[in-house]
Protein backbone atom coordinates (compact mmCIF):
# COMPACT_ATOMS: atom_id res chain seq x y z
CA UNK A 1 0.00 0.00 0.00
CA UNK A 2 0.93 3.61 -0.66
CA UNK A 3 2.05 5.81 1.97
CA UNK A 4 -1.03 7.70 1.95
CA UNK A 5 0.36 10.10 4.79
CA UNK A 6 3.35 10.90 3.48
CA UNK A 7 2.19 11.18 -0.24
CA UNK A 8 -0.19 13.76 1.22
CA UNK A 9 2.42 15.98 3.12
CA UNK A 10 4.21 15.94 0.06
CA UNK A 11 1.06 16.98 -1.83
CA UNK A 12 0.26 19.98 1.01
CA UNK A 13 4.22 21.28 0.02
CA UNK A 14 3.27 20.78 -3.62
CA UNK A 15 0.20 23.04 -3.70
CA UNK A 16 1.59 25.81 -1.40
CA UNK A 17 4.48 26.11 -3.57
CA UNK A 18 1.35 25.83 -6.67
CA UNK A 19 -0.11 28.79 -4.92
CA UNK A 20 2.69 31.14 -4.29
CA UNK A 21 2.90 32.53 -7.28
CA UNK A 22 -0.89 33.00 -7.06
CA UNK A 23 -0.31 34.61 -3.40
CA UNK A 24 2.23 36.64 -4.56
CA UNK A 25 0.48 37.96 -7.32
CA UNK A 26 -2.37 38.85 -5.04
CA UNK A 27 -0.80 40.53 -2.70
CA UNK A 28 1.25 42.65 -5.47
CA UNK A 29 -2.04 43.76 -6.98
CA UNK A 30 -3.41 44.94 -3.44
CA UNK A 31 -0.23 46.47 -2.77
CA UNK A 32 -0.54 48.36 -5.87
CA UNK A 33 -4.33 49.26 -5.00
CA UNK A 34 -3.57 50.00 -1.62
CA UNK A 35 -1.08 52.54 -2.83
CA UNK A 36 -3.16 54.04 -5.80
CA UNK A 37 -6.05 54.24 -3.08
CA UNK A 38 -3.28 55.97 -0.92
CA UNK A 39 -2.55 58.24 -3.10
CA UNK A 40 -5.01 59.26 -4.77
CA UNK A 41 -6.74 59.81 -0.82
CA UNK A 42 -3.57 61.59 -0.14
CA UNK A 43 -4.67 63.91 -3.11
CA UNK A 44 -7.86 64.68 -1.98
CA UNK A 45 -6.86 65.37 1.10
CA UNK A 46 -4.22 67.58 -0.06
CA UNK A 47 -5.86 69.47 -2.45
CA UNK A 48 -8.96 69.80 -0.27
CA UNK A 49 -6.52 71.03 2.81
CA UNK A 50 -4.95 73.03 -0.09
CA UNK A 51 -8.28 74.52 -1.00
CA UNK A 52 -9.08 75.37 2.68
CA UNK A 53 -5.81 76.95 2.73
CA UNK A 54 -6.08 79.12 -0.18
CA UNK A 55 -9.91 80.21 1.01
CA UNK A 56 -8.81 81.48 4.17
CA UNK A 57 -5.60 83.51 2.29
CA UNK A 58 -8.24 85.27 0.60
CA UNK A 59 -10.53 85.63 3.13
CA UNK A 60 -8.06 87.12 5.52
CA UNK A 61 -7.04 88.96 2.55
CA UNK A 62 -10.61 90.34 1.60
CA UNK A 63 -11.19 91.02 5.70
CA UNK A 64 -8.27 92.78 5.46
CA UNK A 65 -8.86 95.06 2.57
CA UNK A 66 -12.16 95.59 3.84
CA UNK A 67 -11.64 97.78 7.24
CA UNK A 68 -14.62 99.03 8.46
CA UNK A 69 -15.15 102.20 10.74
CA UNK A 70 -17.88 101.65 13.22
CA UNK A 71 -18.93 105.08 11.89
CA UNK A 72 -21.58 105.11 9.22
CA UNK A 73 -19.06 107.57 7.20
CA UNK A 74 -16.93 105.81 4.55
CA UNK A 75 -15.67 106.92 1.34
CA UNK A 76 -14.21 105.64 -1.77
CA UNK A 77 -11.01 107.28 -2.99
CA UNK A 78 -10.57 107.76 -6.84
CA UNK A 79 -7.47 108.06 -8.74
CA UNK A 80 -6.89 111.06 -9.96
CA UNK A 81 -8.69 111.88 -13.16
CA UNK A 82 -5.75 113.99 -14.74
CA UNK A 83 -3.65 110.60 -15.11
CA UNK A 84 -6.26 108.36 -16.39
CA UNK A 85 -7.50 108.23 -19.78
CA UNK A 86 -9.56 105.31 -20.43
CA UNK A 87 -12.71 104.26 -18.46
CA UNK A 88 -12.73 100.88 -16.55
CA UNK A 89 -16.04 99.43 -14.83
CA UNK A 90 -15.14 97.71 -12.04
CA UNK A 91 -18.17 95.99 -10.57
CA UNK A 92 -15.97 93.16 -11.58
CA UNK A 93 -13.21 93.91 -9.12
CA UNK A 94 -13.09 91.39 -6.89
CA UNK A 95 -11.73 93.51 -3.96
CA UNK A 96 -12.63 97.06 -2.87
CA UNK A 97 -10.33 99.26 -0.50
CA UNK A 98 -13.03 101.12 1.69
CA UNK A 99 -11.71 103.47 4.06
CA UNK A 100 -13.09 105.83 6.53
CA UNK A 101 -13.89 109.43 5.46
CA UNK A 102 -11.26 110.75 7.92
CA UNK A 103 -8.80 108.73 6.59
CA UNK A 104 -9.83 109.88 2.94
CA UNK A 105 -9.63 113.51 3.86
CA UNK A 106 -6.10 113.28 5.56
CA UNK A 107 -5.24 111.14 2.09
CA UNK A 108 -6.45 114.60 0.66
CA UNK A 109 -4.63 116.75 2.10
CA UNK A 110 -1.46 114.85 2.27
CA UNK A 111 -1.75 114.26 -1.64
CA UNK A 112 -3.11 117.55 -2.10
CA UNK A 113 -5.80 115.72 -4.52
CA UNK A 114 -9.76 116.17 -5.14
CA UNK A 115 -12.35 113.80 -3.62
CA UNK A 116 -14.75 113.98 -6.64
CA UNK A 117 -17.87 112.43 -5.09
CA UNK A 118 -19.18 111.79 -1.87
CA UNK A 119 -21.92 109.91 -0.75
CA UNK A 120 -24.68 109.81 2.00
CA UNK A 121 -25.15 106.45 3.52
CA UNK A 122 -28.27 105.72 1.93
CA UNK A 123 -27.63 106.73 -1.41
CA UNK A 124 -27.68 103.91 -3.64
CA UNK A 125 -24.35 103.65 -5.51
CA UNK A 126 -24.86 103.91 -9.52
CA UNK A 127 -22.93 101.55 -11.16
CA UNK A 128 -22.17 104.08 -13.56
CA UNK A 129 -20.24 105.74 -10.79
CA UNK A 130 -17.88 102.94 -10.36
CA UNK A 131 -15.46 103.57 -12.33
CA UNK A 132 -11.90 104.50 -12.39
CA UNK A 133 -10.09 106.37 -15.53
CA UNK A 134 -6.69 104.44 -16.00
CA UNK A 135 -3.52 105.33 -17.73
CA UNK A 136 -3.65 104.01 -21.72
CA UNK A 137 -0.12 103.26 -21.76
CA UNK A 138 -0.82 100.57 -18.87
CA UNK A 139 -2.65 97.23 -19.81
CA UNK A 140 -6.41 96.97 -18.61
CA UNK A 141 -6.71 94.03 -16.67
CA UNK A 142 -10.10 93.24 -15.29
CA UNK A 143 -9.71 91.84 -12.13
CA UNK A 144 -6.97 94.15 -9.88
CA UNK A 145 -7.25 95.85 -6.63
CA UNK A 146 -8.54 99.38 -7.14
CA UNK A 147 -6.12 102.01 -6.27
CA UNK A 148 -9.03 103.85 -5.59
CA UNK A 149 -12.49 104.52 -6.06
CA UNK A 150 -15.50 106.60 -4.74
CA UNK A 151 -17.53 107.43 -2.22
CA UNK A 152 -19.30 104.57 -0.44
CA UNK A 153 -20.56 103.52 2.89
CA UNK A 154 -20.41 99.42 4.26
CA UNK A 155 -23.93 98.81 3.93
CA UNK A 156 -23.41 98.96 -0.37
CA UNK A 157 -20.19 97.33 0.00
CA UNK A 158 -22.00 94.31 1.08
CA UNK A 159 -24.87 95.02 -1.00
CA UNK A 160 -21.91 94.97 -3.96
CA UNK A 161 -20.76 91.80 -2.63
CA UNK A 162 -24.36 90.50 -2.40
CA UNK A 163 -25.01 91.19 -5.44
CA UNK A 164 -21.35 90.05 -6.91
CA UNK A 165 -22.12 86.70 -5.00
CA UNK A 166 -25.10 85.85 -7.08
CA UNK A 167 -23.13 86.03 -9.78
CA UNK A 168 -20.47 84.46 -9.09
CA UNK A 169 -20.97 82.33 -6.30
CA UNK A 170 -17.68 82.39 -5.27
CA UNK A 171 -17.28 81.31 -1.62
CA UNK A 172 -15.04 84.00 -0.35
CA UNK A 173 -17.88 86.58 -0.51
CA UNK A 174 -20.33 84.35 1.21
CA UNK A 175 -17.76 83.81 3.85
CA UNK A 176 -16.92 87.23 4.31
CA UNK A 177 -20.23 88.58 4.27
CA UNK A 178 -21.43 85.48 7.50
CA UNK A 179 -18.40 86.55 9.23
CA UNK A 180 -18.78 90.43 8.46
CA UNK A 181 -22.51 90.40 9.31
CA UNK A 182 -21.79 88.41 13.01
CA UNK A 183 -19.32 91.30 13.52
CA UNK A 184 -21.85 93.38 13.11
CA UNK A 185 -24.92 91.67 15.07
CA UNK A 186 -26.93 91.17 12.26
CA UNK A 187 -26.99 86.91 13.33
CA UNK A 188 -29.87 85.97 10.93
CA UNK A 189 -27.86 87.50 7.98
CA UNK A 190 -25.11 85.78 9.40
CA UNK A 191 -26.20 82.42 9.21
CA UNK A 192 -27.93 82.66 6.22
CA UNK A 193 -24.28 83.52 4.88
CA UNK A 194 -22.89 81.01 6.75
CA UNK A 195 -26.06 78.66 5.05
CA UNK A 196 -24.72 80.10 1.74
CA UNK A 197 -21.14 79.03 2.41
CA UNK A 198 -21.88 75.63 3.80
CA UNK A 199 -23.60 74.68 0.94
CA UNK A 200 -20.79 75.65 -1.48
CA UNK A 201 -18.12 73.69 0.83
CA UNK A 202 -19.19 71.93 3.90
CA UNK A 203 -15.79 71.34 5.37
CA UNK A 204 -15.03 75.48 6.56
CA UNK A 205 -14.74 75.15 10.13
CA UNK A 206 -15.27 79.29 10.79
CA UNK A 207 -18.47 79.12 8.57
CA UNK A 208 -20.02 76.53 11.02
CA UNK A 209 -18.59 78.14 13.86
CA UNK A 210 -20.43 81.51 13.19
CA UNK A 211 -23.35 79.71 11.97
CA UNK A 212 -23.52 77.55 15.58
CA UNK A 213 -22.74 81.26 17.23
CA UNK A 214 -25.44 83.08 15.48
CA UNK A 215 -27.84 80.34 16.40
CA UNK A 216 -26.71 81.12 20.15
CA UNK A 217 -27.48 85.03 19.99
CA UNK A 218 -30.57 84.28 18.46
CA UNK A 219 -31.33 82.28 21.72
CA UNK A 220 -31.06 78.41 19.87
CA UNK A 221 -28.37 77.41 21.88
CA UNK A 222 -29.83 73.50 21.47
CA UNK A 223 -29.96 73.78 17.96
CA UNK A 224 -26.83 75.06 18.12
CA UNK A 225 -25.24 72.05 20.11
CA UNK A 226 -26.78 69.43 17.44
CA UNK A 227 -25.28 71.03 14.31
CA UNK A 228 -21.97 70.97 15.70
CA UNK A 229 -22.35 67.88 17.20
CA UNK A 230 -23.24 66.89 13.62
CA UNK A 231 -20.22 68.58 12.04
CA UNK A 232 -17.90 67.37 15.08
CA UNK A 233 -19.22 63.81 13.96
CA UNK A 234 -18.34 64.27 10.23
CA UNK A 235 -15.25 66.45 10.63
CA UNK A 236 -13.67 66.15 13.91
CA UNK A 237 -13.03 69.19 13.86
CA UNK A 238 -10.35 70.69 16.98
CA UNK A 239 -12.20 74.15 17.16
CA UNK A 240 -16.19 72.93 16.77
CA UNK A 241 -15.01 70.42 19.77
CA UNK A 242 -14.21 73.43 21.78
CA UNK A 243 -16.94 75.71 21.05
CA UNK A 244 -19.33 72.78 21.82
CA UNK A 245 -17.73 72.21 25.09
CA UNK A 246 -17.66 76.17 25.93
CA UNK A 247 -21.74 75.84 25.22
CA UNK A 248 -22.11 72.94 27.21
CA UNK A 249 -20.97 74.31 30.41
CA UNK A 250 -21.77 77.90 29.96
CA UNK B 1 -15.89 -9.05 -3.38
CA UNK B 2 -13.30 -5.85 -4.89
CA UNK B 3 -13.74 -2.45 -4.61
CA UNK B 4 -14.89 -0.19 -8.19
CA UNK B 5 -11.12 1.16 -8.15
CA UNK B 6 -9.29 -1.87 -7.31
CA UNK B 7 -10.71 -3.40 -11.06
CA UNK B 8 -10.25 0.07 -12.41
CA UNK B 9 -6.71 -0.11 -10.89
CA UNK B 10 -6.35 -3.74 -12.61
CA UNK B 11 -7.31 -2.14 -16.13
CA UNK B 12 -4.62 0.41 -16.49
CA UNK B 13 -1.65 -2.40 -15.49
CA UNK B 14 0.58 -2.25 -18.52
CA UNK B 15 0.26 -5.05 -20.74
CA UNK B 16 0.07 -5.75 -24.82
CA UNK B 17 -2.76 -7.83 -24.29
CA UNK B 18 -5.05 -7.17 -27.17
CA UNK B 19 -7.62 -7.80 -24.83
CA UNK B 20 -6.61 -4.36 -23.82
CA UNK B 21 -6.33 -2.83 -27.35
CA UNK B 22 -8.70 -0.03 -27.58
CA UNK B 23 -9.69 1.49 -30.77
CA UNK B 24 -8.91 4.91 -30.81
CA UNK B 25 -9.03 7.17 -34.66
CA UNK B 26 -4.82 7.35 -34.70
CA UNK B 27 -4.21 3.48 -33.45
CA UNK B 28 -7.12 2.46 -36.06
CA UNK B 29 -5.67 4.51 -39.05
CA UNK B 30 -2.12 2.94 -38.05
CA UNK B 31 -3.67 -0.67 -38.10
CA UNK B 32 -5.32 0.01 -41.53
CA UNK B 33 -1.48 1.30 -42.90
CA UNK B 34 -0.03 -1.62 -41.24
CA UNK B 35 -2.41 -4.41 -42.72
CA UNK B 36 -2.46 -2.79 -46.03
CA UNK B 37 1.45 -2.73 -46.11
CA UNK B 38 1.94 -6.27 -45.12
CA UNK B 39 -0.48 -6.63 -48.46
CA UNK B 40 1.86 -4.87 -50.66
CA UNK B 41 4.99 -6.52 -52.17
CA UNK B 42 7.05 -3.89 -49.73
CA UNK B 43 9.66 -5.89 -48.33
CA UNK B 44 10.61 -3.99 -45.55
CA UNK B 45 7.59 -2.06 -43.12
CA UNK B 46 9.08 0.41 -40.48
CA UNK B 47 7.11 0.72 -37.46
CA UNK B 48 8.22 3.54 -34.87
CA UNK B 49 7.06 6.01 -31.98
CA UNK B 50 8.31 6.59 -28.95
CA UNK B 51 8.02 4.38 -26.15
CA UNK B 52 4.59 3.56 -25.13
CA UNK B 53 2.70 4.99 -28.03
CA UNK B 54 1.18 1.34 -28.84
CA UNK B 55 3.71 -0.41 -31.06
CA UNK B 56 3.72 -3.76 -29.70
CA UNK B 57 -0.10 -3.68 -28.71
CA UNK B 58 -0.48 -3.12 -32.41
CA UNK B 59 2.23 -5.71 -33.33
CA UNK B 60 0.53 -8.38 -31.49
CA UNK B 61 -3.19 -7.14 -32.97
CA UNK B 62 -1.90 -7.47 -36.56
CA UNK B 63 -0.70 -11.11 -35.54
CA UNK B 64 -3.59 -12.01 -33.82
CA UNK B 65 -5.67 -10.87 -36.63
CA UNK B 66 -3.47 -12.10 -39.35
CA UNK B 67 -2.36 -15.30 -38.07
CA UNK B 68 -5.07 -17.82 -39.11
CA UNK B 69 -4.72 -16.30 -43.17
CA UNK B 70 -1.09 -15.37 -43.61
CA UNK B 71 2.40 -17.22 -41.97
CA UNK B 72 2.69 -14.71 -39.52
CA UNK B 73 5.49 -14.76 -36.71
CA UNK B 74 6.13 -12.16 -33.79
CA UNK B 75 9.58 -11.25 -31.86
CA UNK B 76 8.42 -9.20 -29.22
CA UNK B 77 11.53 -9.98 -27.97
CA UNK B 78 15.13 -9.38 -29.57
CA UNK B 79 17.23 -12.26 -29.83
CA UNK B 80 20.25 -11.62 -27.28
CA UNK B 81 22.87 -13.09 -30.24
CA UNK B 82 23.04 -13.38 -33.75
CA UNK B 83 22.95 -17.33 -33.26
CA UNK B 84 20.04 -17.20 -31.11
CA UNK B 85 17.92 -14.93 -33.83
CA UNK B 86 19.39 -17.82 -36.98
CA UNK B 87 18.30 -20.28 -35.26
CA UNK B 88 14.88 -18.93 -34.89
CA UNK B 89 14.40 -17.96 -38.74
CA UNK B 90 15.66 -21.47 -39.63
CA UNK B 91 12.67 -22.99 -37.14
CA UNK B 92 10.41 -21.03 -39.35
CA UNK B 93 11.56 -21.89 -42.78
CA UNK B 94 12.38 -25.04 -42.48
CA UNK B 95 9.84 -25.76 -39.70
CA UNK B 96 12.66 -27.90 -37.77
CA UNK B 97 14.88 -27.14 -35.03
CA UNK B 98 18.67 -26.59 -35.49
CA UNK B 99 20.97 -28.42 -32.81
CA UNK B 100 22.52 -25.99 -30.21
CA UNK B 101 25.92 -26.40 -31.53
CA UNK B 102 24.61 -25.41 -35.25
CA UNK B 103 25.54 -22.11 -36.71
CA UNK B 104 23.27 -21.07 -39.79
CA UNK B 105 24.69 -20.64 -42.76
CA UNK B 106 23.54 -17.49 -43.88
CA UNK B 107 24.59 -17.16 -47.99
CA UNK B 108 22.70 -20.79 -47.88
CA UNK B 109 19.64 -19.38 -45.72
CA UNK B 110 19.05 -16.78 -48.53
CA UNK B 111 19.58 -18.98 -51.21
CA UNK B 112 17.15 -21.32 -49.50
CA UNK B 113 14.54 -18.25 -49.00
CA UNK B 114 14.58 -17.29 -52.97
CA UNK B 115 13.62 -20.90 -53.10
CA UNK B 116 10.47 -20.56 -52.05
CA UNK B 117 9.59 -16.85 -53.50
CA UNK B 118 6.14 -16.64 -54.69
CA UNK B 119 5.24 -20.38 -52.84
CA UNK B 120 5.28 -19.15 -49.71
CA UNK B 121 5.06 -15.46 -48.26
CA UNK B 122 6.77 -15.06 -44.39
CA UNK B 123 5.68 -12.28 -42.12
CA UNK B 124 8.28 -11.32 -39.54
CA UNK B 125 7.43 -9.03 -36.89
CA UNK B 126 10.42 -7.50 -34.95
CA UNK B 127 9.55 -5.76 -31.96
CA UNK B 128 12.17 -3.87 -30.41
CA UNK B 129 14.48 -3.91 -33.63
CA UNK B 130 16.55 -0.93 -31.79
CA UNK B 131 18.02 -3.71 -29.74
CA UNK B 132 19.49 -5.82 -32.98
CA UNK B 133 23.01 -4.52 -34.16
CA UNK B 134 23.72 -2.68 -37.07
CA UNK B 135 25.87 -6.06 -39.40
CA UNK B 136 22.26 -8.29 -37.69
CA UNK B 137 20.19 -5.31 -39.56
CA UNK B 138 22.06 -5.48 -42.57
CA UNK B 139 21.45 -9.52 -42.68
CA UNK B 140 17.85 -9.06 -42.32
CA UNK B 141 17.92 -6.21 -44.99
CA UNK B 142 19.20 -9.14 -47.15
CA UNK B 143 16.97 -11.65 -46.35
CA UNK B 144 14.11 -9.03 -46.86
CA UNK B 145 15.78 -8.93 -50.10
CA UNK B 146 14.50 -12.73 -51.09
CA UNK B 147 11.49 -11.40 -51.46
CA UNK B 148 10.10 -14.76 -49.88
CA UNK B 149 10.74 -12.93 -46.10
CA UNK B 150 8.72 -9.75 -45.09
CA UNK B 151 10.07 -7.89 -42.23
CA UNK B 152 7.82 -5.45 -40.10
CA UNK B 153 10.51 -3.82 -37.74
CA UNK B 154 9.55 -1.96 -35.45
CA UNK B 155 12.23 0.51 -33.47
CA UNK B 156 11.48 3.03 -30.32
CA UNK B 157 11.99 6.58 -31.80
CA UNK B 158 15.09 8.40 -30.01
CA UNK B 159 17.26 10.36 -31.67
CA UNK B 160 20.02 7.62 -31.46
CA UNK B 161 17.70 5.09 -33.00
CA UNK B 162 16.64 7.66 -35.30
CA UNK B 163 20.76 7.17 -36.88
CA UNK B 164 19.73 3.34 -37.17
CA UNK B 165 16.27 4.21 -39.38
CA UNK B 166 18.57 6.19 -41.61
CA UNK B 167 21.78 4.09 -41.90
CA UNK B 168 19.85 1.02 -42.52
CA UNK B 169 16.63 1.30 -43.73
CA UNK B 170 16.31 4.81 -45.25
CA UNK B 171 17.70 3.84 -48.30
CA UNK B 172 15.23 0.77 -48.60
CA UNK B 173 11.60 0.89 -50.42
CA UNK B 174 10.21 1.20 -47.36
CA UNK B 175 6.43 1.60 -45.43
CA UNK B 176 7.22 4.02 -42.64
CA UNK B 177 4.17 4.09 -40.13
CA UNK B 178 4.73 6.50 -37.12
CA UNK B 179 2.82 6.45 -33.73
CA UNK B 180 2.46 9.58 -31.47
CA UNK B 181 1.56 10.01 -28.65
CA UNK B 182 -2.60 10.83 -27.95
CA UNK B 183 -3.73 13.95 -27.91
CA UNK B 184 -6.11 15.30 -24.61
CA UNK B 185 -9.24 13.94 -26.74
CA UNK B 186 -7.60 10.76 -27.92
CA UNK B 187 -6.79 10.22 -24.17
CA UNK B 188 -9.56 10.83 -22.67
CA UNK B 189 -11.28 8.43 -25.21
CA UNK B 190 -8.76 5.75 -24.15
CA UNK B 191 -9.15 6.10 -20.74
CA UNK B 192 -13.13 6.23 -20.84
CA UNK B 193 -13.44 3.35 -23.32
CA UNK B 194 -10.93 1.26 -20.89
CA UNK B 195 -13.17 1.77 -17.88
CA UNK B 196 -16.48 1.22 -20.17
CA UNK B 197 -15.44 -2.08 -20.89
CA UNK B 198 -15.41 -2.74 -17.63
CA UNK B 199 -18.44 -1.34 -16.98
CA UNK B 200 -16.97 1.17 -14.50
CA UNK B 201 -19.52 3.89 -15.75
CA UNK B 202 -19.60 6.04 -12.31
CA UNK B 203 -15.94 5.61 -11.88
CA UNK B 204 -15.65 6.68 -16.25
CA UNK B 205 -18.12 9.37 -15.52
CA UNK B 206 -16.20 11.02 -12.16
CA UNK B 207 -12.80 11.49 -14.27
CA UNK B 208 -13.30 14.75 -15.51
CA UNK B 209 -11.89 17.00 -18.30
CA UNK B 210 -9.79 19.17 -15.48
CA UNK B 211 -8.24 16.08 -14.70
CA UNK B 212 -7.80 14.62 -18.01
CA UNK B 213 -6.42 17.30 -19.22
CA UNK B 214 -3.61 17.14 -16.25
CA UNK B 215 -3.34 13.53 -16.85
CA UNK B 216 -2.08 14.49 -20.30
CA UNK B 217 0.25 17.24 -19.49
CA UNK B 218 2.22 15.19 -16.92
CA UNK B 219 2.32 11.90 -19.10
CA UNK B 220 2.71 13.97 -22.38
CA UNK B 221 -0.37 11.88 -23.65
CA UNK B 222 1.77 8.66 -24.01
CA UNK B 223 -0.18 5.51 -23.58
CA UNK B 224 2.58 3.46 -20.69
CA UNK B 225 2.69 6.73 -18.82
CA UNK B 226 -0.91 6.80 -18.56
CA UNK B 227 -1.55 3.59 -17.65
CA UNK B 228 0.94 4.05 -14.63
CA UNK B 229 -0.66 7.28 -13.55
CA UNK B 230 -3.95 5.71 -14.14
CA UNK B 231 -3.23 2.80 -11.83
CA UNK B 232 -1.62 4.79 -9.13
CA UNK B 233 -4.49 7.37 -9.23
CA UNK B 234 -6.90 4.36 -8.90
CA UNK B 235 -4.30 3.08 -5.85
CA UNK B 236 -5.16 6.53 -3.99
CA UNK B 237 -8.53 6.32 -4.21
CA UNK B 238 -9.10 2.00 -3.39
CA UNK B 239 -7.01 3.50 0.04
CA UNK B 240 -9.63 6.36 0.65
CA UNK B 241 -12.43 4.37 -0.44
CA UNK B 242 -11.42 1.80 2.24
CA UNK B 243 -10.03 4.12 5.27
CA UNK B 244 -11.00 7.47 4.67
CA UNK B 245 -13.91 7.76 2.86
CA UNK B 246 -15.09 10.92 3.43
CA UNK B 247 -11.84 12.39 1.51
CA UNK B 248 -13.25 10.91 -1.88
CA UNK B 249 -15.20 12.66 -4.07
CA UNK B 250 -16.97 9.85 -5.75
CA UNK B 251 -18.38 11.90 -8.37
CA UNK B 252 -15.58 13.56 -9.23
CA UNK B 253 -12.11 12.57 -9.29
CA UNK B 254 -10.25 15.24 -7.43
CA UNK B 255 -7.49 17.04 -8.82
CA UNK B 256 -5.68 16.34 -5.11
CA UNK B 257 -5.47 12.63 -5.81
CA UNK B 258 -3.83 13.28 -9.77
CA UNK B 259 -1.55 15.61 -8.28
CA UNK B 260 -0.70 13.43 -5.48
CA UNK B 261 -0.45 10.09 -7.94
CA UNK B 262 2.03 12.33 -10.28
CA UNK B 263 3.88 13.19 -6.92
CA UNK B 264 4.51 9.50 -6.45
CA UNK B 265 5.43 8.94 -9.72
CA UNK B 266 7.36 11.83 -10.03
CA UNK B 267 6.11 13.29 -12.57
CA UNK B 268 6.28 16.77 -10.33
CA UNK B 269 8.44 17.52 -7.43
CA UNK B 270 7.08 18.59 -3.91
Amino acid sequence: MLEIKELEEKWKVYNRRKKRPLYILLILSLGVVGVGSYAFLNQNTLGSKLEEFKSKVEFSKISNIFKFDTKEDVVIKKVDSKTVKKSQYILNAPILTLQSASDVKKDIELSSKKVENSLDDDAPIDSDELYVEKDITKPLVNKKPLNIIKVTNNKNAYRDVERRFKRTHNINDAMFLASMYYKKRNYRKAIYWSMKTNKLDRNIDESWLIFAKSKVKLGKKNEAIKVLRAYIKRSNSYEAKKLLKKLINS
Amino acid sequence: MKSRFEIAKDIFVDSVDIDDYIELGSSQAAYKKLASSIEKPLKMVLLFGKPGTGKSILLNKITNQLKHKKEIYYFDTPATTQKEFFHKIFKILTKKELPSNAEVNFASLVEFCKGFRGKREIIILLDEAQMYDGDLMEKIRLLSDSRAVKFIVSLHKTEDEDLIAKEHFQSRIWEVIELKNATVDELSTYIHKKLLKRNLFEVSNSIKPKSLKLIHKYTDGNYRESNKLMYTIFEICEYYDMNEPHKLNYSKLPVKIVEMAALKLGYIDA
